[in-house]
Formats: C-alpha cells, structure tokens, sequence
C-alpha cells in the first residue's frame, strides 16, 4: 500500500517550544486516521505540520501526498460574498500557474465535486447562509477539486447534528475508500472507533494504532486526564474538557 | 443645473474622479473584505513625508507621494511576513507604527526644515479643482495597475481572505500574492492623494466598497457597484463643492459618509 504520511518522534509547536511531541504514526492510502485528545492537546497543530505550515521541531515527517484542508467551520468568513460553487472552485487555484484564473473548466469540476458531497443543488447559495454541515460538506467538495490525495479534517462533526455526522461520516467513508487519506481531528469517541486507525494525544503521543487495540480506559484516562465518567447502566464516556469543574 | 461641469478645470477634476473610482471599487472591494481599510486610510496619509519632500526639493509631488507610500507598503509588509504572516492583527499593529513614524518624520520635514506649513492643508485634503494632466496619467496607471493585478490576483486574494488556514494548501498564501495587493493599494492612494488628500483617501478607496459589501452576495457584484457608486460620490460631490464654494475632498468624503449611514440604515430596518 502506499504510504500517504509517516512520523517518527515528531515534535511541532510554536517559538521554538513544542506542543506535540513524540509523534509517530504510519497512514496508508485508503485509511482513516483519528486524531483524539482534549483541546489543546495538540490536534490543530499536528495538522498544522503535516500541511507544511509548522516546521517540525524534531524527529521525522514525510507526506506523501497532496494535502486537502477542511477547517473548522469557524475559520471560514461566513461573510464572505462567495457562493458553495465559488468556494469548490477555490480548490483548483493550487493546480492553475499563479497567472491563471478558474475558467469554466474549473468550475464545471467544482460542480462535480459538489454533486459528489450532495451540495449540487445548493451550488449557488452563498456559502454563509449553508448549515454547518452543509459549509463541512463543500469545504470536502474543495479538497476533492484540489485533488488532494490526504484530506485532513478539523473537528468536521462540531456544531453538526447527529444525522448531519452519520452522512458526513458516510462521506469520509467513501472517499477513502477510493484510495485517499483521511486524517480527522475529533472529540468524538464513537466516530474515532469507527475509523481505520486512532493517535490519542495530549501534548504528547499517548497510544497509535487501530482502535480496538487503543482505545481502552488507560489509554483514555491518560488522554483525557482522568475525565472519564461512568454512565449509569454500564459504559463510559468523556467529560469535555470545557466541562471539567464546573460542578 | 450642470453648469458646473462646462469650466475646464472642473472637467478635468470630473475626469480623474471618475478614472479613480477604477481602482477605488476594484481594490476597494478586497480592502474591506481582507480588513485592510486601516492600512489603505494609514498608507495615504503616510504619504504625507514624500509630498513635504517634494515640495520642499522642487520634485514632483506625485513622485514623493508614491515613493512614500511605496515604502510604507514595504516598511508594513516585511516585518509581518517574520511574524508569520498572520492577517490583519498583525498588519494593523504594524501599520499603526508605521503610520506615527510618517506622520511625525512629516511634521518635522514641513516644519523645522522646509517650512512648508502653508501647504500643508492642500497636502491633507487634496485639490481636485487643480488637477493636471500629470495627476490623470497617475490616475490611468493606476486603474491600469488595479486591473491587472485584480485580473491576475483576485480570486487568490478572495480565497486567502475567505480561509486564511487553508491558504498554504490552496496555494494562494504566497508573500508575492500579498506584496501585490498592498503595493497596488499603495500605487492607487498615491494617486488618489491629488483628489481628496492624505487624510481623505478612505472615503474613495473603503467607504463606496463598504457601502455596496453591505448589499452584495458576489464578488463581482461587490466590484462593479462599488465602481459605479465611487464614480457617482465623487461626481456629485465634486458638483456640490462648486456649487457651494465648499473644498471638494471634503465634499466628496461627506457624500459617500451620508451615503453609508443611509445604506446601513436601510440594512438594519430591512434585513
């Protein structure tokens, strides 16, 4: 299988002082890889280093692939005069020569990709009037027309429904299983059972693998920091950290 | 009741208002959208040392004007690429410092070296009904530039604005990209300064862009009405200032505010 992105004791952060470190994972073409841990436990900048935008301050990082974003929904001006078409095409300016603006070919494809996610009969709604999965689903319609081969994913289910989750879910499914990459930064304890692989991290790598072998009470207490409570009938689950004492 | 457009002098104030109002729109539209009205209000008015410069050198003001500003735009660009590049925080803070550095070297130059006090009100707030064919050549460059560069940037310009975090991956976060932009800016308020000033570039280059933002759903709406609204506002405020012996920058400044305050009026009683 071809290998999209691999990390051996990676260390990134900002000023010199590192967020993350000992970082070290493998992802494959066609995987989906989680990204579970408290906020800031150092999500947003592992995402921000296998982009390119942080230089790791150790060890080793090699992606393999061109790298789609979809940020959180947040990051984008929802004030912004662009419609859901505009924004896929906005996908194509990383393939067109600096000189180039989109023409018609680059927006027929951006149409495409917006059929794809779903979004074909909203192509002209202004994106800040979408719901916020509807703004997750054309921001993945972008990566599709970038043609990246890694999409990384920041916190996609925030604000979403559950039913707005499943069918983004069933999205990311399908396109990795078309021999993408799909890296997710989540809260979201069930969506990353779900997914091919699971990095807990809190400041630190705590465990990296699939998530039957990684997603244990140990693991989660360390991630979490001991966040994790008990739900009356049998189970567990996590405390969110914004939650954590207040009572 | 158009009496005023048949003097010479005011058409060729007309003609050049109306070339401005080129750029104005074009480049007006990505300055409110990238947050930039601070730096396109601070870059006219730290002009304000290259046209001491010149008056008191015997040099074109319109060269000292765009050589200041220019190096204005330089001054706030590099130190913001170091840190990081990080939008508009970064370069208001540095332009605020900039902008003070300017304005005092200005001060001095006009008052402890050249001692051109006099001149200092034209400098401020322009001379539209004194424009010369040099100011419509500057002002034809100037709308030549703003459209090459919004023809050729635009849309990489709208994409680093709308998602600043996926600018790297898009592509569109290149330092050229953003040099570009504050250099045409700062070639267009040179221009502009002739017409309404140092301290009045804003109500060209933000407030007719700000106007329409308030109403446009697209981009190219957004440009094209803030082209037409800018050449209207300085049209009407140019016949105003004549009519009532009034200073035309001023004028046109106070048309395109009234124009804001009703537009957003109107915004916010029918949403």
């Amino acid at each position: 299988m071809t290998v999209l992105a691999e990390a051996e004791g990676l260390a990134a952060g900002y000023a010199g002082r590192p967020v993350v470190s000992g970082i070290s994972f493998r992802l494959e073409a066609g995987q989906r890889l989680a990204l579970l841990g408290p906020n800031g436990g150092g999500k947003t900048t592992l995402l921000r280093v296998l982009l390119g935008e942080l230089e790791p301050l150790a060890g080793e990082l090699a992606v393999n692939a061109r790298c789609g974003t979809v940020p959180q929904s947040s990051a984008a001006r929802l004030d912004f005069p662009v419609s859901a078409l505009d924004v896929a095409t906005m996908g194509s300016l990383s393939r067109l020569a600096w000189w180039r603006r989109p023409g018609r070919a680059e927006r027929d494809d951006a149409g495409v990709a917006l059929g794809r996610v779903g979004m074909a009969d909203r192509a002209e709604t202004t994106f800040g009037e979408l719901s916020a999965g509807q703004r997750q689903r054309t921001l993945i319609a972008r990566g599709l027309v970038q043609g990246a081969g890694l999409m990384l994913l920041d916190e996609p289910f925030t604000g979403v429904d559950r039913t707005t989750a499943t069918a983004l879910e069933a999205l990311i499914a399908e396109i990795a299983s078309e021999g993408k990459g799909v890296v997710i930064a989540t809260h979201d304890l069930d969506q990353a059972r779900r997914c091919d692989l699971v990095l807990c991290l809190n400041g630190a790598q705590i465990a990296f693998g699939p998530p039957g072998e990684v997603l244990t009470r140990d693991v989660l207490e360390r991630t979490y920091g001991g966040a994790i409570i008990e739900i009356p009938g049998g189970g567990a689950g996590i405390l969110p950290a914004d939650h954590c004492g207040h009572g | 009741m158009l009496d005023p457009f048949s003097l010479p002098f005011v058409q060729r104030g007309l003609v050049e208002v109306l070339i401005l109002a080129v750029p104005a729109g074009l480049l007006g539209s990505f300055i409110v959208l990238r947050g930039l009205a601070f730096f396109a209000h601070a870059v006219g008015t730290a002009a304000f040392p290259g046209l001491v410069l010149a008056g008191g050198l015997g040099f074109a003001a319109p060269l000292g004007a765009l050589g200041a500003a220019a190096a204005f735009a330089g001054l706030v660009f590099v130190p913001s690429r170091r840190d990081g590049g990080r939008g508009r925080e970064s370069y208001d803070s540095l332009t605020a410092m900039v902008l003070v550095g300017c304005l005092a070297l200005g001060v001095i130059l006009a008052s402890d070296v050249f001692h051109s006090g006099a001149d200092i009100e034209t400098l401020l707030f322009g001379t539209l009904l004194l424009i010369n064919h040099g100011d419509i050549a500057l002002a034809v460059i100037a709308a030549a530039g703003a459209l090459a560069a919004t023809g050729l940037a635009g849309d990489r310009w709208l994409a680093a604005g709308f998602d600043p975090a996926s600018a790297r991956p898009l592509g569109v976060s290149s330092p050229r990209l953003d040099l570009l932009l504050l250099g045409v800016v700062a070639l267009a308020a040179a221009a502009a300064l002739a017409v309404v000033g140092a301290l009045l570039v804003t109500c060209l280059f933000v407030v007719p862009a700000a106007t329409v933002r308030l109403f446009a759903g697209r981009l190219r709406s957004l440009q094209v009405w803030s082209v037409l609204l800018c050449a209207a506002e300085g049209a009407l405020g140019l016949w105003l200032s004549v009519k009532t012996d009034a200073p035309p920058g001023a004028t046109i400044a106070t048309v395109s505010g009234a124009v804001f305050a009703s537009a957003a009026t109107v915004r916010v009683l029918i949403p």
